[in-house]
């Protein structure tokens, strides 16, 4: 054994010892139960009255509760029943345990229990057991129960005198002092059981349900009595029929020393994040907090993964990995309907497991995709804990269904006529089997997580619900139970043996009227390290975690400092500490109050700028939905404004703005006035192509007067041809009115994504470059872009036959830029943009463009670009550039091995294109669309994809025939990585920008030097909600600061101030009227938002 | 199955003889057709084709039994011409013998075939059936000419259909849903898409156009207490919490919805049923029945009043989308009661004018016309389904049943049922006016 002993582990010093069995070479050993004598089994039976069918609830298990009952230093095991007797085990020490139920009292009454807690209700300094349970429902009688601990390992049921004797449909409670009165308060978590028929309103969740709406219960114990008194209605929590409440998590979330409350709900009823008001209420703010939550919401845990010290939230949902499972299930619905649901008042949802990661600034993104954790099958209890004590928390899914109700081939098979005479119980035996591995993931630290499951060994196809993390052996790391239906509890011994992670314990001992410490929250200083957990035992599904916690340490030796914050505000600070020992902490110790403040700086780099507009001025989106035309295309091209142009087009010496309209909605020019305040102008000028949906724009002087005109573009995937999608110019006539020449540009019907303007032939005026972005109706399809050459007086010529040789058709292009890159004097081109690379046009003396991209090594860049931004980073002296991509938080991975793929052609002749999408999934690739998808689409596949069952091998091999393949148009994806490139003279060479800068599709990108240390940093904002439903909302973007050091790397400045939710579009410097700058963002459907530099 | 044993009685002793026509008797039961579209009927339910599809499969089928076993019939005459797009069919050839019946149930098997989705689900029907047709006695050159020229014939229909718009419309864009509270909204608990929002587009058989019959326009919308739209509404819901049993019986006799879905639990899955169509085409096959109406005539019967629907969904479809009207389930639960429920599930599309009531009198005038005004009858045809027969005493009462049957219901408002009942009757008057078939 290399732990070196402290002296600490008096009271377990002979169990942790190496005399244990062999070691097996996983992490996790499977104990079995003729040697731990733990042979508990959540026993199912269903019958015609009461089965999945009746009681829609029938497969979710039972809990898990974990504490130390009798006060010897070793960690007992409380499991609960749904239908026989709960069980306790009594740890004897050496893995061994002893079925105490009988003698103790504790087996519990019940036609159906839940979830269950321990906690010291009653202040004694021994562990209560409470247990949940469903009653008043289909004849059933059961009531919550109170087990008070006697200390003498029996047990007296008092749920009744305690006035917490709920009889109605609960899930699970969890005990924290919410108004810091110094005794442990109870929320009870419920669940409705209605059948989802109808999206009622959402407002239906403000009624009051006795059996099924959530209750907060405050405990008197502070007034000296021993009873609750139930506080729902004036703490604000929210009672109602549509609470499907499967998770709860009592936790300080926003760290204000105020215990907050997490609950996830399933189905449609949004899940609930409540703020604690410090005056006895809550207000329920998620959908202010999170962009999306999970849709079938089951368990959850909040804890801190990345070691920021701010709380992080994972929620669970029924997400397949398996591909043959994703199939097989029934999928979101369309988008159409999506949007539709919304309207009935509830919140996006997706149906996967969500990873909020706390922002710092009160907000979270889901990065669950980027961090590889967001399909876990039909799982229930997320926990994140340090299984391996390398100081990083790893992540513990529990996960199985007995039956599949969601199974596609089953539904249609109960749809057939001779199904629908059966009995419920016959039909519920028809469901497919759910039994399925649970998950294990290693934290890798930079927000990403690993699948250990086989490496670690808990790889044992189960059906598991209720789960628990607790040291039961007092070896000083994380052993694990788990509740199983039909089938014995699972209890993992923790094998780990390095003597490269060590560990500290730590054991509370609180005030009076909570002598366990429920609350007390842990800081662990340690070189740059910094840990964080709150005792906070509720947590998971159905389960409550143990009272002592456990921090692993990796190579740390000696920790420098340690905090230790109690719910009661008062802290205590220890420093040098030991590793590997039980640190017992005393609440009498703590003298001082906590500042909550110095735990986080304050936003580092930027603060609002106020806008002042004369006229309110909110982005309107028009209402054309891509996916009603073309409903194979994985995400709409239609919303991708507004962009902007800066310039002093009146010639007062202070900036302008522009900003492009949606079709239907004119576009704005903002003059600044001497104030700094701005006036909206030439309003008439702009309505009279309010049709077109204005998608690029840039001030020039196109006709020499020395004054700048303006080019706008137009695209929106919905116009084919006409004047809706004609590229307009508008003259100023040196004051700042413009008017529109319409002989300016030639005819080019063209849904496009920017101008660009540069005098590329250098004959003394200014050209244009035309991005070409979308063809309507055929998506995947290259549309020209343009080279248009100005006379010198402002009229322009399409002269792009003659200057892109054969290379017309350049791709889906959605940015491009004017650079000289091989030093010749003569502008190149740099164009991004969808299903393409990354295309380098060099111009020859001839002003003709050659693509030279493979030269220039990015011919492997296929991705999914929005923009590009170019600027010498590395300083160099050549220009660099830095290409915002859809980023890695997404259902679809893609690298050069395993693209994402699409074949596009008129499959059915029915003279429109379809596009087939294949993508990897666990190395193999399948068609993304899923079997409805698709034959709504290309009816003809109907035939060969009868039954659902047919359609789950099909992969990319089969999906079409060669000859399909052949006669298709075929593109692919090869990075979503937004990326840093190089100039290295005569190549690029690529560097991934860091993690943090992809977990959103970058949409707009702008360098400049923000922190004043001489070297660029830049800004990056995105978001795409305009997705296929089954590929959710890319959301994960709430504006970044990359900070540069000069040589071309990048680090993300988190807390920069800079916070831009929303679907940001655009990013634009504007110097105000103090020459101040002014960083202007547009959003899609939304305010601009404006920042400037904090003084320095 | 007493028929059976007779037959292959007959036919073990009409073997022995030597000159044999008595196989013509035979093959000439208008049961083979009868069956045949039942077949079809039956994939058409299990396939969930809407009831518009269902119609359009119905008329090709029926046209192709109709355009072959009159070949055999001089008193009958063809569509083609009378059609759209219908061109001349290609002869027999002359002097040789052929079995119209088996041509003709040959021909609307297999447009039946390749009109639905699980067309292997047919072969069992398929073999049972030619072998009985074998079992007649015909002659093994008779019967392969036959089943070639059944086949021709279906060619030829087949490529009729191809040119009738419905594969490009399976690309059209899908309907928009739209914020204005007037228009047709999503429906619990599928929240299905709209069906069909093209519909209209679809080639007509013989209506000029789908905007012919254009019906009076619908009530103004309006959530105005004081409204007339309000007023209907109101009427919906007042009728559907105030249901006597023969009205809820005479509401779930005509549901006809193909895809009833149902929530239990976790668990939605759907009832499948036959469409208003189905349930028109099952009546002809009843009252064939009880006429003893031969193979040619029963053709002709199917032909007529598959055309009478085919036409009535374009033309309703056709106003469904012109007015986008919202159904009284989505209106009622925001203005009047957020809990109520129509006895019959709303269907997927747009409420105004019910295409229940427009197909069931554009069939039901097409009957009076073949069987006459006044012809009481039975309808048996929902028992599968779970109900029990009712009785009518002519077509036209079936038709005005059928018609307040959906206000019954719940899913449609009193004028969608009494315009789209003019609607109905005026399509199938015209398609007599302008079909001569003898």
């Amino acid at each position: 054994m290399v732990f070196r002993l402290p002296v600490f582990l008096l009271l377990f010093s002979s169990i942790v010892a190496c005399n244990t069995k062999p070691r097996t070479d996983t992490l996790f050993n499977l104990l079995p139960s003729s040697e731990t004598g733990i042979s508990f089994e959540n026993k199912l039976t269903d019958d015609e009255d009461f089965n999945i069918i009746e009681y829609l609830y029938f497969y979710n298990g039972g809990g898990v509760a974990v504490g130390d009952v009798n006060n010897d230093g070793l960690v007992d095991i409380y499991f609960s029943s749904n239908q026989a007797s709960n069980k306790l085990y009594l740890n004897k020490g050496n893995l061994k345990f002893e079925d105490v139920t009988e003698k103790a009292g504790v087996g519990a009454l019940g036609n159906w229990k839940t979830g269950v807690s321990m906690a010291d209700v009653n202040a004694d300094g021994l562990l209560d057991i409470y247990v949940c349970g469903v009653g008043n429902y289909k004849g059933f009688t059961t009531t919550n129960q109170l087990f008070i601990n006697n200390g003498d390992l029996t047990f007296i049921e008092r749920a009744s005198e305690y006035g917490v004797n709920f009889s109605g449909l609960s899930t699970q409670a969890s005990f924290f002092d919410y108004d810091l009165d110094g005794d442990l308060d109870m929320f009870l978590l419920n669940h409705s059981v209605h059948s989802v028929r109808s999206y009622g309103r959402a407002s239906a969740r403000f009624d009051y349900d006795p059996l099924a709406g959530d209750r907060l219960y405050r405990n008197e114990l502070d007034k000296g009595l021993s009873s609750f008194v139930d506080a729902s209605d004036i703490a604000g929590i929210i009672g109602g029929p549509i609470g499907y409440g499967l998770g709860v998590n009592t936790s300080d979330i926003n760290m204000d020393g105020y215990p907050d409350i997490y609950v996830s709900n399933d189905f449609r009823e949004n899940d609930y994040l409540y703020i604690n008001q410090k005056d006895g209420t809550f207000k329920q703010e998620l959908e202010s907090k999170l962009s999306h939550s999970s849709r079938f919401s089951m368990g959850n845990d909040v804890a801190d993964f990345n070691n920021d010290l701010l709380s992080d939230i994972i929620t669970v949902d029924m997400m397949p990995r398996k591909e043959s499972i994703i199939k097989a299930s029934v999928g979101e619905d369309s988008y159409e309907v999506y949007k539709y649901k919304l309207e009935y008042g509830y919140f996006h949802q997706v149906a996967r497991n969500a990873l909020q990661l706390n922002n710092g600034n009160g907000n979270f993104n889901d990065i669950a995709w980027l961090s590889g954790v967001a399909d876990t099958d039909w799982s229930w209890a997320p926990l994140l804990a340090d299984f391996d004590n390398d100081g990083l928390k790893d992540l513990f899914i529990s996960n199985g269904i007995v039956r599949r109700p969601n199974d596609l081939s089953y539904l249609n098979f109960i749809s057939t006529d001779s199904a629908q005479r059966l009995s419920d119980i016959t039909l519920a035996g028809k469901m497919p089997d759910g039994k399925v591995s649970n998950f294990v993931f290693q934290n890798k630290d930079n927000l990403s997580f690993k699948d250990v499951t086989n490496d670690w060994g808990i790889n044992l196809p189960s059906y598991s619900n209720g789960a628990a993390y607790t040291d039961l052996d007092n070896d000083g790391d994380l052993d694990l139970v788990v509740n199983n239906i039909n089938e014995k509890a699972f209890v993992y011994e923790n094998t780990l043996n390095d003597s490269l992670r060590n560990f500290l314990q730590i054991k509370f001992k609180g005030d009076s009227l909570n002598p366990f410490g429920i609350g007390a929250k842990v800081v662990i200083y340690s070189g740059a390290k910094k840990l964080y957990q709150e005792l906070n035992p509720t947590r998971g599904f159905l389960s409550s975690m143990d009272f002592k916690l456990t921090f692993g340490l990796g190579n740390t030796s000696l920790i420098d400092s340690l905090v230790v914050i109690w719910p009661t505000g008062f802290y205590q600070k220890f420093t040098s500490i030991k590793v590997n020992q039980l640190l017992k902490v005393d609440i009498g110790q703590a003298t001082s109050f906590f500042n909550f403040e110095t735990l986080h700086a304050g936003p580092s780099l930027f603060k609002p700028f106020e806008l002042k507009l004369d006229k309110p001025y909110i982005h309107k989106e028009n209402n054309f939905v891509d996916f009603n035309r073309e409903g194979l295309m994985p995400r709409m091209v239609s919303t991708e404004g507004p962009k902007m142009a800066v310039g002093d087009v009146n010639r007062d010496g202070l900036d302008d703005f522009f900003i492009g309209g949606a079709s239907g909605h004119p576009s704005s020019l903002f003059f600044q006035r001497a104030d700094g305040s701005f006036n909206s102008t030439n309003e008439s000028v702009f309505r009279t192509d309010s049709v077109r949906e204005v998608t690029g724009s840039m001030f020039f002087d196109a006709d020499g007067d020395k004054d700048l005109d303006l080019i706008t573009v137009a695209g929106g995937n919905e116009y084919i041809s006409g004047i809706q999608i004609q590229p307009l110019l508008y003259v100023n006539n040196g004051k700042g009115e413009f008017s529109i020449n319409k002989n300016a540009l030639p005819q080019i019907f063209v849904n496009a994504s920017c101008a660009r303007a540069a005098d590329f032939d250098t004959d003394g005026d200014v050209d244009l470059f035309i991005g070409g972005r979308i063809v309507p109706n055929r998506y995947g399809v290259s549309p020209p872009s343009f080279i248009l050459e100005n006379d010198g007086k402002g009229i322009f010529s399409d002269i792009t036959k003659k200057t892109f040789v054969g290379e017309e058709n350049l791709g889906m292009v959605a940015d491009a830029a004017w650079l000289d890159l091989n030093g010749d004097r003569l502008l190149d081109l740099i164009l991004v943009g969808e299903w393409m690379p990354i295309t380098i046009l060099i111009q020859s003396k001839e002003h003709v463009f050659i693509d030279k991209t493979a030269d220039w090594k990015l011919g492997k860049t296929n991705g999914f670009w929005n923009t590009l931004a170019v600027a010498d980073f590395d300083k160099d002296g050549d220009l660099d550039f830095i290409a915002g991509n859809q980023g890695t938080n997404t259902r679809l991975k893609v690298n050069e091995a395993e693209p994402l793929e699409m074949w596009a052609s008129d499959f059915d002749g029915n003279g429109s294109t379809e596009q087939i999408i294949t993508y990897f999934n666990q190395g193999k690739s399948y068609p993304l669309a899923s079997r409805d998808q698709l034959v709504k689409q290309i009816p003809q596949l109907k035939k060969k994809y009868l039954s659902y069952s047919n359609y789950i091998d099909v992969t990319r091999e089969t999906i079409l025939t060669d000859n399909e393949k052949k006669k298709s148009l075929y593109k692919i994806a090869t990075t979503f990585h937004s990326t840093y490139f190089e100039n290295k003279g005569s190549s690029f060479e690529m560097h991934v920008l860091p993690i943090e800068a992809q977990t959103f599709p970058i949409f707009a990108i702008q360098p400049d030097d923000l922190n004043g240390d001489g070297h660029l940093d830049f800004l990056a904002i995105g978001n795409l909600f305009e997705t296929q439903t089954d590929l959710g909302r890319y959301d994960g973007g709430n504006g970044i600061v990359m900070l540069g050091d000069g040589k071309g790397k990048f680090k993300s400045s988190p807390q920069s101030g800079y916070f831009v939710p929303g679907a940001g579009r655009d990013i634009k410097i504007l110097k105000d009227y103090k020459k101040r700058k002014i960083y202007l963002t547009s959003r899609n459907s939304q305010t601009v938002m404006s920042y400037q530099l904090l003084d320095r | 199955m007493n028929r059976l044993l007779v037959l292959l009685l007959v036919l073990s002793l009409a073997s022995c003889s030597k000159p044999n026509t008595e196989y013509k008797v035979r093959a000439n039961n208008p049961e083979f057709l009868h069956r045949s579209l039942k077949e079809i009927t039956d994939l058409i339910v299990h396939d969930i084709f809407s009831p518009p599809q269902a119609s359009r499969i119905y008329a090709y089928s029926s046209i192709a039994a109709y355009e072959t076993v009159i070949l055999g019939d001089t008193t009958f005459r063809s569509l083609a011409g009378q059609l759209k797009g219908l061109d001349k069919l290609p002869s027999p050839e002359s002097n040789v013998e052929y079995c119209f019946p088996l041509a003709a149930t040959q021909a609307m098997l297999s447009v039946g075939k390749a009109l639905v989705f699980s067309e292997d689900k047919m072969e069992g029907f398929y073999e049972g059936i030619m072998k009985e047709f074998r079992e007649t006695g015909m002659p093994d050159d008779v019967y392969d000419r036959s089943i070639g020229y059944g086949n021709k014939v279906a060619d030829h229909i087949l490529q009729w259909s191809s040119k009738d718009n419905y594969k490009q419309s399976r690309s059209f864009p899908k309907y928009s849903i739209q914020s204005d509270p007037a228009t047709w909204k999503p429906t619990p608990p599928a929240y299905s898409d709209a069906v069909e929002p093209h519909w209209k587009k679809i080639r007509t058989f013989v209506i000029d156009s789908a905007a012919q019959f254009k019906p009076e326009r619908p009530t103004p919308f309006s959530i105005d207490k004081t409204s007339q739209f309000y007023t209907e509404a109101l009427e919906v819901y007042e009728k559907g919490k105030n249901l006597t049993e023969e009205e809820k019986a005479i509401a779930s006799f005509w549901d006809c919805n193909p895809f009833v879905m149902n929530v239990r639990g976790h668990v939605m899955f759907a009832t499948k049923k036959i469409s208003p169509g189905g349930h028109w085409i099952n009546i002809t096959r009843t009252i064939c029945n009880n006429s003893k109406k031969g193979f040619n005539e029963s053709a002709e019967a199917y032909a007529l009043v598959s055309l009478s629907l085919a036409d009535g969904f374009i033309s309703c479809w056709d106003e469904k989308y012109r007015s986008n009207v919202v159904r009284p389930e989505t209106y009622i639960n925001q203005n009047i009661d957020e809990n109520w429920i129509p006895l019959l599930q709303t269907p997927p599309f747009p409420e105004y004018t019910s295409g229940h009531s427009v197909i069931s009198n554009s069939a039901a005038t097409v009957m009076t016309k073949l069987f006459g005004d006044n012809y009481a009858f039975t309808d048996s045809t929902e028992v599968e389904f779970g109900m029990p027969p009712r009785q009518f005493q002519s077509f036209m009462q079936a038709a005005d049943e059928a018609t307040i049957s959906r206000m019954y219901g719940g899913i449609h408002y009193m004028p969608a049922c009494k315009n789209g009942k003019v609607q109905g009757k005026k399509i199938g008057e015209f398609l007599l006016s302008k079909l001569n078939t003898r």
